[in-house]
Formats: structure tokens, sequence, C-alpha cells
């Protein structure tokens, strides 16, 4: 394969990827998403050999596509309690248990803390890993104007510093204490924090493959 | 293509997948590959597939997935009776206003 050939395959990617994760917050249904990615992939795998670019298939505004095409598929909004309940159990709150199992058993493990503080820092610093997964699930969609992947992970990179920068220059300039402590506690509550999102972040994984499984069927 | 016959074939691709579909069914870069040999290019070319789900959403069509002789799935498109119906109609409306216009040319020629 040619470094051409390897740099479109990149590109096609990136924006199929960056695609169906704008059509999972869109809440189109997993089956659904992935019968899409796989036409738009063979698609854009397909236009190349009869010289068409990637920007032929998508047009200049990838997002605008990939939103059109979520507005004529059938797509549900987390409405209703349970579908809230669900979101924030086994999305938000499985991440911040991670997040924060991490850097606890970080502060234990490796500083020798017999405490762990919990940070308005840590707090900052998630938010920041969160705003990064964000721009890097769709840094994808800059891809029919920015055919190379290092071009676009550079263009990332300086957005992502400059935003986070600025939430910091925010804090700091409202005069918020980075290092108030929020909670603290001791080395069991730190083993159980781990054990609860060790069993969330398995019964997510066990439910996702019980669904796929059910789509399978 | 010219800005005109895009926005020709804009407010009538829908009516020429159908027509397409009515012949056998076909995946979306084929319907595509069609329409280019028949002179017609897609600006956009992925602008189909919104187009297509919308008209899978009326009932008009139905997908289904294939091995493809590559190996992966493919995605074909067959036309339903509902859609049968519907591009009858809008043939009928397609040919009514195209003698509309013809005649309008004819007499601005005259």
């Amino acid at each position: 394969m040619t470094e051409v050939d390897q740099q479109t395959q990149q590109q096609i990617f990136d924006l199929v990827s960056a695609c169906e994760g704008y059509w999972a917050l869109r809440g189109i249904r997993r089956d659904r998403r992935e019968e899409m990615r796989l036409e738009l992939e063979q698609h854009l795998e397909q236009a190349p050999h009869d010289g068409r670019s990637v920007d032929a298939v998508v047009g200049s505004n990838a997002l605008a596509f990939a939103e059109s095409w979520a507005r004529e598929t059938p797509h549900h909004v987390p409405r209703g309690l349970p579908r809230v309940f669900r979101w924030l159990i086994f999305d938000w709150l499985t991440s911040v248990l991670l997040f924060v199992s991490l850097v606890a058993l970080f502060e234990h493990i490796v500083l020798l803390s017999p405490s762990f503080p919990l940070l308005l820092v840590h707090l900052v610093a998630f938010a920041c890993l969160g705003l990064f997964a964000l721009l890097q699930t769709f840094a994808g969609f800059l891809s029919p104007r920015i055919r190379s992947r290092e071009s676009r992970i550079l263009l990332l990179l300086g957005v992502y510093a400059v935003l986070s920068l600025a939430i910091v220059l925010a804090l700091l300039a409202s005069d918020t204490r980075l290092n108030m402590v929020i909670f603290r506690w001791n080395w069991p509550i730190t083993l159980l924090v781990v054990a609860a999102a060790g069993v969330l972040f398995g019964t997510k994984v066990w439910l996702a493959r019980r669904n796929r499984q059910g789509l399978h069927l | 293509m010219d800005n005109r016959s895009t926005q020709l074939l804009k407010g009538t691709l829908d009516m020429c997948l159908l027509a397409l579909l009515a012949q056998r069914p076909c995946y979306g870069y084929e319907m595509l590959q069609q329409l280019s040999q028949q002179g017609l290019d897609v600006v956009s070319e992925g602008s189909i597939y919104p187009l297509l789900s919308r008209l899978q959403q009326r009932g008009l069509i139905e997908s289904y997935l294939v091995r493809s002789k590559e190996g992966p799935m493919r995605k074909y498109y067959r036309l339903l009776p509902a859609g049968e119906r519907q591009l009858q109609d809008w043939e009928a409306e397609w040919e009514a206003f195209a003698r509309a216009v013809e005649h309008i040319l004819k007499g601005a020629s005259e």
C-alpha cells in the first residue's frame, strides 16, 4: 500500500469513527449505527478507486453530513427517568469512580499517603480529560479538510491546550483554590471505591455484550 | 455538471433512486454509478444516504444485508409496493411538469 493510500485509510477511519460517535450522541440505536458505519465506510473505500476524494462523498462539512443523516434516521433522545438514571449510573458515575480509583491508588501506592484527599484540581483534571475525549472523538470531522492525521492531532492538541488553559486561568482569576479538599478518606474507602468502579464497569460491559447478542439473534 | 442541473437533480433524486430500485435491488454506491453512467453526477455523493433513510422511513423501500464477494456484509435496498405506487405518482407528476416546461420552451423559440 502506498503512503497516499495509508493516509486515505486513516482519513476514512477517523471520519467514520467521528460520524459513529456523533450518531451515538444523537441517540441512534447501535445496530442501525453499525449499518450506517458499514455503508459509509464501504462507499469511502470504493470512491478513491473511481478517482473521487473523501470530500466528494461527504462534502466539506462532514458534521453537517452526519447530522443530515441522523435527522432522517429513527433516533431517541434520552428521555424518561429510567434512561437518565441508566446514563448517570453506567456512564457518568462509572467514569468518575474509575478516575477517582486511579488517582487514589496512585496516592496510596506511589506517594505512600495513608489517606486520599480528593482535591478541586482532581475534578478539573477529570473535566479536562472528558474534554480531550470529546475533542478526540470529533476530530475525525476535520478529515475532509485536513488530510493528514498528524496535522489533525496537532490542531486538536492546540485547541485542547487553549481550552484547558482558559479553564485554569478562569479558576485562578476567580480566586478558587485548586488544592481545596472536597473529600478525604483512608485505604478501606479507596478499596470500596475501586470495587464499586469494577462492579459498575463490569455490569456496563456485560449489558453492552448482552444487547449486542440480542441484536444479532 | 452545472449548477442548474445540480439543482434539478436535487429535486428529483428521490424519484431517480426509486426508479433505479424498480429495476433491481442495489446498494448505495451502485446507485450513484448508475446515475453517473446516465450523466447525472451527484455533487455530494453521501447525500443519497439521508434520502434513502427517509424513503425507508416512509415505507417506500427496505434494506437488507448481503455478504459481499470481498467478505463483509453489504447493505442493499429494494422497492416495496408502496414505493412502486409512489414512483408511478411521481412519474405522472414529472411528465406533466416536463410537458409544461417543453410547451413554454417551444413557445419561446417559435
